[in-house]
């Protein structure tokens, strides 16, 4: 498969340049992800822009994430909105005046191409797609799910991150890939020079030095070393590779190792973090802030592994701190007599399913869904049948969030519910990838805020809690944690005697970088 | 094909593969299997009258004339020729086919069977009792069944071609280093071992085929006086899910608790995404000193 990279002149780029300051400088750095520089991608026209940029600043609208959404109308005001949407309207017309569409319907006519791989959130965007269909008549439009890859396409949606199918998959492909060069190519470089990496690590065994001779494997080094991209690789690839670089960083066992005192040394994964103190002071560094700085603590903070701490938690202690707040509960108890159903026969949500499911019939009921939620055949009907509008089976919540929400909404279910079912859904099970992650980011609020710097004890921790928790509460996913905030005070207190209880603080002798070549 | 990998690697691996030579006693068993299964589908009569399939022709000029099979299978046994130390995984990352993946067992299976040593007194047995067996008058029912005709001729050219077949094992030339090999194979790898039932390998001294039995009971099956003949373990394509698998012993503190085997080596194969394969070898480098990865680029 041929990749290309469209250039803009860099005078072109000053708008997008303001742009990405001000995405960076508010945190909303999803609104340069892949997913949004995929989207601004297939602007060719000005009516694709407005659509485009009326869907990403619009609370209703499909785009981004709640999450983002929330910040970008919580957190900003009108004329800091105003402003980035200014930005990117200035940017996008220089891409429309650009060649771009021309390159892409010359690359169409010349190669006979039928069909063009887009975002799946333009394909769901009836209004877009409809424009794209008359710019592009008789082309057939395919996101990454529906491509046949023994097919062939334009494919303008880049991805080299979903493990079934991306752009390295398709090497051996007839398509086409173009994408603009400022959003891509670098991303593209490191992902490349990442493959390159790994054979490199692969294949630098003893037995292989033994077979081919160090002087080959340095020449491979070599090789590698020359291929390396010149440009940094900024905050963005690594932020959106972050799955791809954990593996890659644990299996080429990059690694910290610190060094308590003369005989006592741990090494530790390249991505954990740490909690270190100084004079009853906490903060939070990860492993590569520790190596760029390690004269800084070295010799003068104490330390502990953050990510033993969490594996160490006492996961019950925190459902049940959740499970004291009731509030939800008394809300969501009544609903039983309002739709005049019984607990036992089943979750509310899957019987009121059942019961639309018979009355309109299974396939409507589905593809109401699928266009409430956005996202299609995000089940197969069967198992839409047996397991969601089965009141029997043990599903407690669809996977994926979108799709749940958009069922209470079907069902007319209030917010409180929802609540409900995911706060029961998160206090099932164990240790999970999820529940590690979303502590860390509450324990690195929590440190932040200043709640371990003093010994406290439930009525201090409440007053201070009571203080901090609005700030507290914009940084964390409260859904995972009872969704409402009496709910997170109890989990922040729960959490803070089991930091109190596991932390090991050990003195920081050296801090020593583990390469693995 | 890689972007950092060039001429220089690629020359030297060829020339390794280029030096690489099939055993004697390899070579001479697959033609002498060729010259039979040969000899056998030319014979004139029922198909129902054949000892071979047609497909083990197919098979056995597959296995004489492919040079992706004679590549993987040279540079395998390159790999683990060199290899030093105790515990070695090989993974092709390929998708290799189903044909190939046969073709491999088969020459694996073989190389193991044909440096092996023998009971001369056992293969004497044999050979008295098969001559005994093929009698001379060859009587055939009056009542003109032709089935029961074909299973006598069948039986009668099967036992002709046993004869030779323990002929042509004697012929071999003699193993008589303490080498003990164990080959683990799955359960269905029969068919690829033995190409008929005449043609199963004769029991020999130092050298065990497992077609799908857990460790613990091959070695009990085995005695402990054949298993301290033991000095290799070769896992071979094993099947990572299911029940009673091998494969789950291939844990170092299991099979060091019976032997001090000189190797245990691993072969698997299978396309792995980059992070796939990363996310194997973390998983496997408990069970390995080294994991060498071929990469399909160097088939």
């Amino acid at each position: 498969m041929n990749i290309n990279f469209y250039n803009l002149e860099e005078p072109q780029l000053l708008s997008y340049h303001y742009y990405v300051a001000q995405v960076s400088n508010n945190d909303l750095l999803e609104l340069n992800g892949y997913k949004i520089r995929n989207i601004l991608s297939i602007v060719f026209d000005k009516k694709m822009r407005d659509l485009v940029i009326e869907d990403l600043f619009n609370e209703n609208g499909t785009f981004l994430s709640s999450e983002t959404k929330d910040n970008l109308f919580r957190y900003l005001s009108s004329d800091e909105r105003n402003d980035l949407k200014n930005y990117l309207s200035t940017y996008l017309d220089y891409q429309i005046e650009s060649e771009w569409y021309q390159t892409i319907t010359q690359v169409l006519n010349s190669e006979c191409i039928n069909a063009i791989l887009i975002p799946t959130s333009i394909l769901n965007h009836r209004l877009i797609l409809t424009h794209l269909k008359t710019k592009f008549s008789k082309k057939k439009f395919v996101d990454w799910q529906s491509f046949d890859e023994t097919t062939t396409a334009l494919i303008l949606d880049y991805n080299h991150v979903w493990k079934k199918r991306n752009i390295f998959t398709l090497q051996d492909s007839n398509s086409n890939a173009y994408f603009l060069k400022h959003f891509f190519e670098s991303t593209y470089q490191w992902r490349t020079y990442a493959e390159d990496k790994n054979i490199y690590v692969t294949i630098n065994t003893p037995l292989r030095i033994s077979l081919f001779s160090s002087e080959i494997l340095s020449e491979i080094e070599s090789n590698l070393d020359e291929l390396k991209p010149k440009n940094e690789q900024n905050i963005w690839t690594a932020i959106l590779d972050d799955d791809h670089n954990s593996t890659y960083n644990y299996i080429g066992r990059e690694e910290i190792k610190i060094h308590f005192d003369k005989t006592k040394a741990n090494n530790y994964s390249i991505i954990n973090s740490f909690i270190l103190n100084k004079e009853n002071k906490f903060i939070i560094k990860n492993a590569t802030e520790l190596i760029d700085n390690a004269l800084k603590y070295e010799g003068e903070y104490k330390i502990s592994n953050l990510e033993n701490i969490i594996l160490n938690f006492e996961v019950s202690k925190i459902k049940e701190a959740i499970q004291k707040d009731e509030s939800i509960l008394k809300i969501v108890q009544p609903l039983w007599q309002k739709f005049n159903l019984s607990e036992n026969d089943g979750r509310l949500w899957k019987q009121l399913l059942k019961n639309k499911a018979k009355e309109h019939g299974i396939v409507n009921v589905f593809a109401e869904i699928e266009r409430l939620s956005g996202v299609k055949h995000f089940i197969s009907l069967h198992t839409f049948e047996i397991t969601y509008c089965n009141p029997g089976s043990i599903t407690i919540i669809p996977r994926a969030k979108k799709v749940f929400k958009a069922i209470c909404q079907y069902l007319e279910l209030p917010l409180e519910y929802r609540a409900a079912i995911h706060r029961e859904r998160n206090l099932i099970g164990g240790h999970s990838q999820e529940l590690h992650s979303k502590l860390k980011t509450l324990i690195i609020a929590m440190v932040d805020y200043e709640i371990f710097d003093q010994q406290r004890n439930d009525e201090s921790l409440l007053e201070i809690l009571n203080i901090t928790i609005e700030k507290i509460e914009k940084r964390v996913d409260i859904d995972f944690f009872g969704s409402t905030r009496d709910a997170l005070i109890y989990a922040c207190i729960a959490v803070y005697y089991e930091i109190i209880d596991k932390i090991k603080l050990k003195p920081i002798l050296k801090i020593e970088h583990i390469t693995p070549n | 094909m890689s972007r950092i990998i060039k001429d220089n690697y690629f020359d030297k691996l060829n020339a390794h593969i280029e030096e690489f030579e099939q055993s004697t006693n390899l070579s001479s068993l697959v033609n002498f299997f060729i010259e039979e299964v040969q000899k056998d589908q030319n014979r004139k009569g029922s198909r129902n009258q054949k000892v071979f399939s047609a497909n083990n022709l197919v098979k056995l000029n597959e296995i004489k004339g492919s040079e992706e099979l004679r590549r993987i299978f040279a540079y395998t046994n390159i790999i683990f020729k060199s290899f030093t130390g105790q515990y070695l995984h090989i993974h092709i990352n390929a998708d290799l086919s189903e044909n190939l993946v046969d073709n491999l067992i088969t020459l694996f299976a073989w190389e193991g069977i044909v440096g092996s040593s023998y009971c001369k007194d056992l293969l004497l047995n044999e050979t008295n009792y098969l001559n005994k067996k093929i009698d001379p008058n060859l009587i055939l029912p009056s009542n003109n069944n032709q089935h029961i005709i074909n299973q006598i001729y069948r039986e009668r050219f099967g036992l002709k071609h046993r004869l030779k077949f323990i002929a042509q094992i004697n012929s071999l030339s003699e193993n008589t280093v303490n080498n003990g090999l164990l080959l683990n194979l799955n359960t269905s790898a029969g068919n690829s071992v033995h190409l008929s039932e005449f043609s199963e390998f004769p029991e020999s001294l130092n050298s065990y085929v497992n077609f799908g039995d857990t460790l613990r009971n091959t070695f009990k099956k085995l005695g402990e006086n054949k298993v301290l003949r033991l000095s290799t373990i070769v896992n071979l394509f094993p099947s990572i899910t299911g029940q009673n698998i091998w494969y789950k012993d291939f844990i170092r503190d299991e099979i060091s608790r019976y032997n001090n085997f000189k190797k245990v080596i691993t072969i698997t194969s299978g396309e792995k995404k980059p992070e796939a394969l990363l996310e194997m070898q973390k998983q496997n480098k408990f069970q390995a000193e080294e994991i060498y990865t071929i990469f399909s680029f160097e088939l």
